[in-house]
């Protein structure tokens, strides 16, 4: 079951397309976190 | 993820950022990119928000939000939405349908 609301947020930095990305580099703004089974697809 | 480019300027707008991720390796996630950049729906080209790469350890990070699919080795389909002080506030899995910015957008500004 996916984490819930109320839950901390795993913090993690991950490579991207356009480099590293921390999400708690982000703090002070709302992050919007998408999973997506496979690229190129839909979605 | 079309929508949510799309629909970015809205976000940001809200103090918003999105991280896209999966379990695809960096290569892919950059070749994606780089085919949507075709449509031309951005006036940079460019997809503005990173689409980040779990490829190894092989979906770390989707294991710890809980939403990864053991039968598959991927990612679900899922958006969760993180407050400033790095609280899940919104959370959705989907099944049979992709994330509408819309919905998300509404969520978001009600927080």
């Amino acid at each position: 079951m996916a984490l819930q609301p109320g839950t901390q947020a795993p913090d993690f930095t991950l490579d991207s397309h356009s480099g590293e990305v921390k999400l708690s580099d982000l703090r002070g703004k709302t992050v919007v976190v998408g999973f997506h089974p496979a690229s190129f697809t839909g979605g | 993820m079309r929508g949510f480019r799309a629909s970015y300027a809205k976000f940001v707008a809200l103090n918003t950022e999105i991280i896209e991720i999966s379990a695809d390796p960096i290569p892919v996630q950059k070749a994606w990119a780089e085919s949507m950049k075709e449509d031309g729906s951005d006036e940079a080209g460019q997809v503005p928000f990173p689409i980040a790469s779990d490829f190894w350890p092989h979906g770390e990070v989707i294991k710890a939000f809980d939403v990864f699919n053991e039968a598959t080795g991927k990612a679900k389909r899922s958006v969760f939405i993180i407050d400033g002080e790095g609280m899940i506030r919104w959370s959705n899995v989907y099944t049979d349908s992709i994330p509408a910015s819309g919905e998300l957008l509404h969520e978001i500004e009600n927080l």
